[in-house]
């Protein structure tokens, strides 16, 4: 194939940060080269199958309405979906699927070929630079890449090590090829890099399992998908199985955990503490005599089985035997062991809130090299980058989203204002704004941002209005009052009031509303209608909710929009703290809000700041 | 003017004189002064003008000069309405907490320079000044903060503030890592218990009020009885001076009368009420009713009962000291332990009267460890306690809620941030990951 010599953007790596990031800019109408050392592990789903979950799921439909594809190669190569948290509160409603990793590879290569974007197999180890400004990419092989820009996602390829045990193997994956030389040029630039560490469990041979003695987990029988554009939705419903350990395999683990490389001190790297290796919890949990482990196929029908939980960097024999201890496991082989992989990253303080390095014009990072972990904080990481490369390439303003507006807004601002020392992974305790952020209101949050950066097609365009317009009549046909006739015996009102007035009370929902489902826009699938629903009733309960954070959203809104002058010396600020001076000059904050949200900064500090901001 | 929050805040010393200025300041300063004076008179720019100003159930609390200046030619170029009220804490106080109540907040330290700078009121020069004052100020309070925290007010809000974000911790662990229902019912009794426990501290800190405002504002001691028990002669006998007229007329004191002493190195204001009793007499029933707000508003009550007059009960009003007089006019008397015997007449006991509340004084001391005195301090508990009170309502119910008891919990902690500096979601998130078992 013979490719331009100049590209509006390049991407390196084909992960789900550089996939999405590649496909929407592409979309958008740039030249587009991705770089990957392997074109066949393009959207690998190098850990867990599945995408979603609590917070993540709702990053996914947002990932959606902003132009992305991971809610749709998750529908359509999902093989069981369950809404997690639906007894806990509304607004952290998740859906999360157990997923086909073979088909979401397939689904994204599908994707990569009908779309203009050109793929090269090749190992960037360095970048070029012109004035400060990116200019291009040099191969392994010397041959010098120009682009315009340059969007870097090497998740854990950079320098990677593999740890089993004591045995150390140079890989970015299992059995894939590290990424060496990058992180070294990065630095000579300027760019501070660091260590973090993540694992992963074995994969057991399905036949190797005695499955009468597992319990069965299946996911719901009315699923919802990701996207707003799949239409009926009738997903395959495989099931998942769990199973317990015992104390017996926890004796086996404590006796050789000082085998495990992470209580050795062999990695320095600070690992995820959200995603604790088997040994960390047995030694931490001392007096608990179980923990439970989840078994999920790789693939449908695969032989490959992933034990969720057991995470573990522990030396394959041992990990055989003490999983050898537990009921239905005594025969139990791999096909991989469980490992655990260090790898450099660069803390994104280094980075605007646009993803574009402060120091490097059209340098952008995204994905898992930024310190997050997770699928779905990469992709979203991915599309942002791939939106603001095309904005930095035609001179236009970017999308920044703030934290009111969507998880994604506050996964990039606290990715730019706190440094993060383990991998960052979406919480929704995470979002101040929490009651907002509801997954069926997330058309209502950034559809405006899809259409002015058009990030969609007609039609899923004309979809979006279609929700609004589904969510306007169900509000409207609210303001009627019921009168006491209407509303079942059981429930009882002793007036008429306005219908709005009687779904406030907790024991009322909006099924009680006898008129309210015949106002349906027929053409959204059934089960759209009913997540619209849903949220008109979330919005009209929690109400006086929504408007204390909107209270506390408009008070700080003036701070938001305050920005700093670049490069500003804040050592020359006459009444400032050290202290202040210190983490200001580190994170370099863009806005005065930004400036207020870094740990340890007083409210004094950024009274000060304001003070010397307007002489 | 942009739409601007109202801020309130004294602008003279904190204490006895003879004017004390408040100062309030936005957009809804005006609406403010309004509602606090119920009336329709409209405050010209840069006049005076002489008002009644009412608080809590509209009763009037003072007369009051309240001067307007217009934005943008204002201090801090919004709206400012000044109070000059008469110089004593309980009447600046009751009018700040009444503003408040119409929609006003407690300034920040410096919030109105900071405005008056915003505004661009002030220039460079000065807000240079400024900077450096704000931050030496700030300073400063850091050290005082450090300084309190062995064991006193800050100490106990860090303990509240630490129990808050671990009750925090085992609701975004249901929100955020545990997948299934197991340990959901187990975990909603656990932070119940936990609110609950909370609940207590924070009243407890609470309750304390009255004492931390006795130490810098004094105490304020009510003497009550039915006519005759001989309320004035024990007055003018605590007092040392014929302070109250007495006679042996039933009814003699028909106002009340108040005079200053010094109990246990605390300030205290002794108030001499009118007797209770069953009266068609106008001016005594106005007298009564007094009494009664003054018994209201003590933190002490002086029971007093006497051979002719029988005990009033007041033990559900306040702290309350339990006086039999006259015990020269009669023999024999079979003494009650809770009751303290004396003859004001013959100065007789009043030795035990005054250690009675010495004592009340030191038991309020001992069971609180430390006193909260300011009202901004009072103010961030109160909104805490509410917030936990609904909380616990949310996980009470047949309709549990996690997602809204953990908002409340949030707006508790964060009713405490003033004291303790911002709490981040990773405090919590922190607590999360050590506290429980994560992962799958």
């Amino acid at each position: 194939m013979k490719r331009s010599n100049f590209w509006d953007v390049v991407v390196v790596g084909g992960g789900h940060a550089g996939v999405e990031a590649a496909l929407i800019s592409s979309f958008k109408g740039c030249t587009v080269l991705l770089i990957t050392m392997d074109i066949k592990a393009l959207g690998r789903m190098s850990c867990n199958p599945a995408i979603g979950g609590l917070a993540k799921g709702q990053m996914v439909r947002e990932i959606d309405v902003l132009g992305g594809k991971m809610a749709s190669f998750a529908d359509l190569s999902g093989i069981q979906f369950k809404t997690l948290n639906k007894s806990k509160g509304r607004a952290v409603w998740s859906p999360r699927a157990q997923v086909d990793k073979r088909a979401y590879e397939k689904e994204v290569s599908l994707s990569m070929e009908n779309s203009p974007v050109s793929v090269f197999k090749g190992e960037v180890v360095s970048v070029s630079i012109e004035k400060s400004c990116i200019s291009g990419v040099v191969l392994r092989s010397g041959e010098e890449i120009k682009a315009h820009s340059v969007i870097v996602t090497s998740g854990t390829f950079l320098s990677g090590i593999i740890h089993i045990g004591e045995r150390k193997i140079l890989a970015g994956r299992m059995g894939e090829e590290r990424s060496e030389g990058l992180t070294e040029s990065l630095c000579s630039l300027g760019f501070r890099s660091g260590r973090l560490k993540t694992g992963t469990p074995p994969r057991l041979d399905k036949k190797s399992i005695d499955w009468s003695k597992t319990s069965l987990e299946l996911g719901d029988k009315d699923p919802v998908p990701f996207s707003y554009f799949t239409g009926d939705f009738k997903p395959r419903n495989v099931p998942c199985h769990s199973i317990n350990t015992n104390v017996k395999a926890h004796e086996i683990i404590q006796e050789n955990n000082h085998l495990s490389p992470m209580f050795s001190g062999d990695i320095g790297g600070m690992g995820p503490r959200y995603c604790p290796s088997i040994e960390d919890k047995v030694h931490r949990f001392i007096d608990r005599d179980s923990h439970g482990l989840f078994l999920e196929p790789e693939w449908e029908n695969s032989d490959q089985i992933y034990l969720n939980g057991f995470s573990t960097s522990l030396p394959e024999k041992i990990q055989i035997k003490a999983l050898k201890e537990i009921p239905g496991f005594g025969e139990v082989s791999f096909f991989r062991p469980g490992y655990a992989i260090e790898y450099d990253f660069f803390p994104p303080s280094q980075l605007k809130n646009t993803l574009e390095t402060k120091d490097v014009g059209g340098l952008f990072f995204a994905g898992q090299m930024n310190g997050t972990s997770g699928y779905e904080e990469a992709a979203a990481q991915g599309l942002i980058s791939g939106i603001n490369a095309v904005s930095y390439v035609r001179e236009e303003e970017p999308l920044v989203l703030d934290r009111s507006t969507s998880y994604i807004g506050v996964m990039i601002d606290d990715l730019v204002t706190k440094d993060t020392l383990e991998p960052y992974r979406m919480f929704t305790s995470r979002a101040e704004y929490r009651l907002m952020l509801r997954i069926s209101n997330t058309c209502d949050r950034l559809k405006e941002f899809s259409s002015n950066f058009s990030l969609l097609g007609e039609t899923r365009l004309e979809v979006l209005n279609q929700v609004m317009v589904q969510k306007s009549l169900f509000l409207n046909s609210l303001k009627t009052s019921i009168k006491p006739e209407e509303v079942s015996t059981v429930l009882k009102i002793k007036h008429s009031l306005p219908a709005r007035e009687l779904i406030k009370r907790p024991e009322f929902s909006i099924s009680d509303i006898p008129w309210v489902v015949s106002k349906r826009v027929e053409i959204l699938p059934l089960w759209l209608q009913r997540d619209i629903l849903f949220d008109v009733e979330s919005e009209i309960k929690y109400e006086g909710y929504i408007k204390r954070h909107l209270k506390e959203i408009s008070r700080i809104k003036s701070h938001e929009e305050t920005l700093l002058p670049r490069d500003y010396n804040f050592s020359s600020i006459l009444g400032l703290s050290k202290e202040a001076i210190e983490k200001f000059s580190l994170v370099r904050p863009e806005t005065l809000g930004q400036a207020s949200r870094i740990s340890g900064i007083k409210p004094s500090d950024i009274t000060v700041l304001m003070i010397n901001l307007f002489n | 003017m942009n739409d601007v929050d109202t801020i309130v805040a004294l602008s003279t010393p904190y204490g006895h004189s003879s004017v004390s200025i408040i100062r309030i300041s936005g957009s809804g300063a005006i609406d403010i002064a309004k509602r606090i004076t119920k009336t329709k008179v409209i405050l010209i720019d840069k006049k005076a003008t002489l008002l009644s100003v009412f608080v809590e159930k509209d009763k009037k609390i003072d007369n009051a000069l309240f001067t307007y200046f217009k934005n943008p030619k204002s201090y801090t170029g919004e709206d400012i309405v000044e109070v000059s009220c008469h110089g004593n804490p309980v009447i600046s106080n009751s009018i700040i907490n009444r503003v408040c109540e119409l929609g006003g907040r407690l300034a920040d330290p410096g919030e109105f320079t900071k405005r008056a700078f915003l505004n661009g009121k002030i220039d460079l020069a000065q807000a240079e000044a400024i900077g450096g004052l704000i931050s030496a100020k700030s300073e400063e309070a850091a050290l005082h903060q450090m300084k309190n925290l062995s064991g006193t007010v800050s100490g106990r809000i860090k303990k509240i503030h630490e129990k808050l974000i671990n009750t925090l911790s085992i609701l975004e662990f249901e929100l955020d890592i545990s997948e299934s229902e197991t340990q959901l019912s187990k975990n909603v009794i656990n932070a119940l218990m936990s609110i609950k426990n909370i609940i207590l501290g924070v009243k407890d800190l609470l309750s304390s009020y009255s004492l931390g405002v006795a130490y810098t504002q004094g105490l304020r001691i009510a003497i009550a009885g039915e006519p005759n028990a001989g309320k004035s002669t024990l007055m003018n006998r605590l007092v040392k001076s014929d302070r109250s007229i007495t006679s042996a007329v039933s009814g003699t004191t028909r106002d009340t009368i108040t005079s200053e002493l010094i109990i246990a190195g605390i300030p205290t204001t002794l108030v001499d009420t009118a007797g209770i009793t069953e009266t068609s007499n106008k001016i005594e029933k106005e007298g009564i009713s007094r009494a009664y707000a003054e018994i209201k508003r003590a933190d002490i009550v002086i029971s007093i009962a006497s051979p002719d007059t029988h005990p009033v009960d007041f033990s559900e009003v306040k702290t309350v000291i339990n006086v039999y007089n006259k015990t020269d006019s009669v023999s024999g008397v079979l003494e009650e332990s809770n009751t303290i015997y004396i003859s004001a007449l013959k100065n007789q006991g009043l030795d035990l009267l005054l250690k009675k509340i010495k004592e009340i004084i030191s038991l309020k001391k001992t069971t609180s460890g430390a006193a909260i005195n300011t009202l901004r301090q009072k103010k961030a508990l109160d909104t805490c306690l509410t917030s936990l009170s609904l909380a616990q309502g949310l996980l009470k119910t047949g309709f549990i809620n996690i997602e809204l008891a953990a908002f409340e919990l949030k707006s508790a902690i964060s009713s405490l941030d003033g004291f303790l500096g911002k709490t981040t979601t990773d405090d919590v998130l922190d607590k999360v990951f050590s506290g429980f078992c994560v992962g799958k």
